[in-house]
């Protein structure tokens, strides 16, 4: 029976060995070998041909030697630190783009400061708009980084390892961008002390009966949390860069790797502090997009005032979470040439958890709408009719197509789950219509409040037109910085990972089904090294 | 603790389980042993679990003091400077959103100031032993304990096919405290 061909292993360094980044490793006959095989490997199907293989038994998938494990080890280290050394003039370009972009947000918001929030659009009886919506939107996006991390991590799921990464820092990016916006809204930025208690003269402290308040300290408890969810991990990784890199990156690398050096007493701590951060950090997500939709469910606004808003703003922050991270992964995976570590088999699956929480969505805005449907309130029903029929029916039926209908129709076939442009457009779209159903709650409530005398319409001005597109440019921006500082892949992760998969067939030591381990409590063996047993 | 180091380079997952079970069978503690891996291997090929560690202690005490500095802002500054507000009482369920964000806020941030303080600051005997970058291989440390011969111990290992690190050729050299180069244990 023939044997799986090294070259379906090996990921592509075909672009030649680096020295000093672990490539070097690589014997030259096996980069010949990956060489001759481009073609091959790249070839559409040629992973699936091979699986099919193996199924079939015409090909015995022998797990890889600890020889060959130590090459794709270093071909892995190679690919990962190489794209976060060397900067070249398209990266450049990217980065230029996206810092304008990025730049263009600080800009606008100076220009507001200078002038007054007047230069907006929100006023009576629409006083969150653009802003809030992006506010909700972004932490909706941050969601799921970190959620669908450590769900993946309590599971024990073996295909999350090269995925981890790029969900937790999508959560804290998102976060950070996120934030933002109620410091933007604020228009008297200035004032924004008024929500940090301090002993003052006035014996003035926050209202902690505020929804306001609790978003304050829930976010600052989320953006902690992921980004030390996201740090702790990437320790071991920052001393393979330490170890691999010179000059000022080697200092900065070795400040970051906190001391790391592989001991079994730091394997021991780092896998006990992320097993508390991973079951913490799962209800620490709940909670905050809980408290954001609190922020509209405390009030007493129709469309708002609502029970289910909590869970409904969580599920829809999975769904635009989930959405995102396949958009974000199609472009690393690309920019990074991460195609061999990143597959389709990933979006495969990560396809088959948007359909389903889509589907879970379409329920919740089912229940939600039927409820204040069914209820028979002249403003609920006129905030209904706002939406379907109204000035609003445009966005409320793209929202419907592209959230309910696009996603039920195609995310059941494979060949589309694992078609990336087919994923690209998807997942874009669902996140457009998942910025819209924002629009539409945050505003449609507004302009159809509870005071008949007090509705209106709103139209977002220059200045929130400009924040709130920039936002995405400085979401990208953060994570084309991240490309070039960070190693995107958590390296140990998915060495870890591939050794597991063949302990679980050959066990740890060959000819062994159970590790090797000294009895639990044994008496210690007599020795043989005592110095009256040395020879004269 | 003090005495000889022997450094051993092992590769494989096998030679870590020859090696630590020819120490074992030797009687040396496995407290005298630092292995340095860039996997984590199961705790079982190296002998056991070597759980020296205090970060339960910073967890625990971030989860009390998270949970003190919550109860003190949104129930302790209402008490002191009562604000009524939409006909609630002072002490209502609200204020308890914001002490369960503080308990989880002062619990991860002390586990992260444990997991710091384990690293960088506690006193470990073997942690001061730095090694070479570039060596191929898992690295190990033992410390021979004060009743044993080092070069049993040394031909040991190498019959067990561990590569026994010559650590007079290093040089000497450290790189800000990190652990670069091999170097002696300041006594």
């Amino acid at each position: 029976m023939a044997r799986l061909p090294n070259w379906a292993r090996l990921p592509r360094y075909s672009g030649g060995p680096t020295r000093g980044l672990g490539q070097e490793a690589v014997p030259e006959a096996e980069r010949q070998l990956a060489y001759e095989h481009q073609d091959e490997r790249h070839e559409p199907g040629a992973y699936s041909t091979l699986q099919d293989a193996v199924a079939d038994g015409t090909i015995e998938d022998v797990p890889p030697t600890e020889e060959e494990l130590a090459r794709m080890d270093a071909a892995l280290d190679g690919i990962v630190l190489r794209s976060m050394t060397r900067v070249g003039a398209g990266y450049l370009l990217l980065a230029a783009v996206l810092g304008m972009g990025a730049a263009s947000l600080f800009g606008a918001w100076l220009y507001q400061i200078f002038a007054g929030i007047g230069v907006a659009g929100i006023n009576r009886p629409v006083f969150w708009g653009f802003y809030i919506t992006s506010f909700v939107f972004w932490i909706g996006v941050s969601h799921s980084g970190t959620l669908i991390s450590a769900i993946l991590r309590v599971l024990n799921v073996e295909w999350r390892r090269p995925l981890t990464r790029g969900a937790e820092a999508m959560t804290l990016f998102s976060l950070m961008v996120g934030a933002l916006f109620p410091l933007i809204h604020l228009g008297r930025v200035w004032k924004f002390y008024f929500m940090i208690p301090y002993p003052n003269v006035r014996e003035l402290w926050p209202n902690f009966h505020s929804a306001l308040v609790w978003d304050l300290v829930a976010i600052l408890t989320y953006m902690t949390s992921s980004a030390l969810f996201l740090f702790m991990p990437m320790i071991p990784d920052m001393a393979t860069a330490r170890d691999r890199t010179t000059g000022i990156r080697r200092r900065i690398y070795g400040v970051l790797a906190l001391g790391w050096r592989g001991s079994q007493q730091q394997w021991h701590r780092l896998h006990l502090a992320m097993k508390v951060y991973t079951i913490v950090i799962i209800p620490v997500a709940v909670s905050v997009h809980s408290i954001v939709s609190w922020d509209f469910a405390m009030t007493t606004n129709e469309g708002w005032h609502s029970t289910i808003f909590a869970p409904y703003f969580v599920i829809g922050a999975i769904y635009s979470g989930v959405a995102a991270l396949i958009t974000v992964l199609i472009f690393v995976r690309r920019g990074l040439g991460l195609q061999d570590y990143i597959t389709k088999f990933h979006f495969d699956r990560l396809g088959l958890i948007l359909l389903a929480v889509s589907v879970i969505w379409f329920y919740m805005f089912f229940a939600q709408t039927l409820t204040n449907w069914y209820g028979g309130n002249p403003v609920d029903r006129e905030l209904e009719h706002l939406h379907i029929f109204g000035a609003m029916a445009p966005l409320w039926w793209f929202m419907v197509v592209v959230n309910v209908l696009l996603p039920f129709f195609t995310l059941w076939f494979k060949r589309v789950r694992r078609s990336l442009p087919a994923m690209l457009v998807i997942t874009i779209l669902i996140n457009m219509g998942m910025w819209i159903e924002r629009f539409l709650i945050v505003v449609g409530s507004n302009v159809r409040n509870h005071l008949p005398f007090d509705w209106g319409d709103y139209t977002p001005a220059l200045p929130e037109i400009i924040i709130a597109a920039a936002t995405f440019a400085m979401f990208a921006f953060l994570y084309v910085a991240l490309s070039k500082a960070l190693p995107f892949v958590s390296l140990w992760e998915v060495k870890e990972g591939w050794r597991l998969d063949k302990w679980r067939t050959q066990g740890i030591v060959e000819g062994e089904t159970e590790p090797a381990q000294e009895p639990r409590g044994a008496s210690p063996p007599p020795s043989e090294n005592r110095p009256e047993e040395v020879p004269a | 603790m003090s005495g000889e180091v022997i450094f051993a380079v092992i590769e494989g997952p096998e030679g870590i389980a020859r090696a630590m079970r020819r120490l074992s069978r030797m009687g040396v503690s496995r407290k005298r042993i630092e292995l340095l891996t860039d996997i984590p291997y199961p705790p079982s090929l190296m002998g056991g679990e070597t759980s020296d560690t205090r970060l339960p202690l910073f967890t625990s005490l971030g989860l009390v003091g998270g949970l003190a500095l919550g109860l003190f802002l949104s129930v302790g500054t209402l008490l002191l400077y009562p604000l009524i507000v939409g006909s609630q009482a002072v002490i209502s369920p609200p204020v308890f959103v914001i002490v369960y964000e503080l308990t989880i806020l002062g619990l991860v941030i002390m586990t992260f100031v444990g997991f710091v303080y384990e690293n960088r600051i506690r006193k470990d005997p073997l942690r001061d032993w730095v090694i070479p970058a570039d060596i191929d291989g898992h690295v190990l440390i033992v410390q021979v304990p004060p009743d044993m011969v080092e070069g049993r111990i040394r031909a040991a290992l190498s019959e067990e096919g561990a590569r026994i690190l010559p650590i007079e050729d290093f040089e000497a050299e450290r790189l800000e405290g990190e652990a670069l180069v091999i170097e002696r244990e300041p006594s």
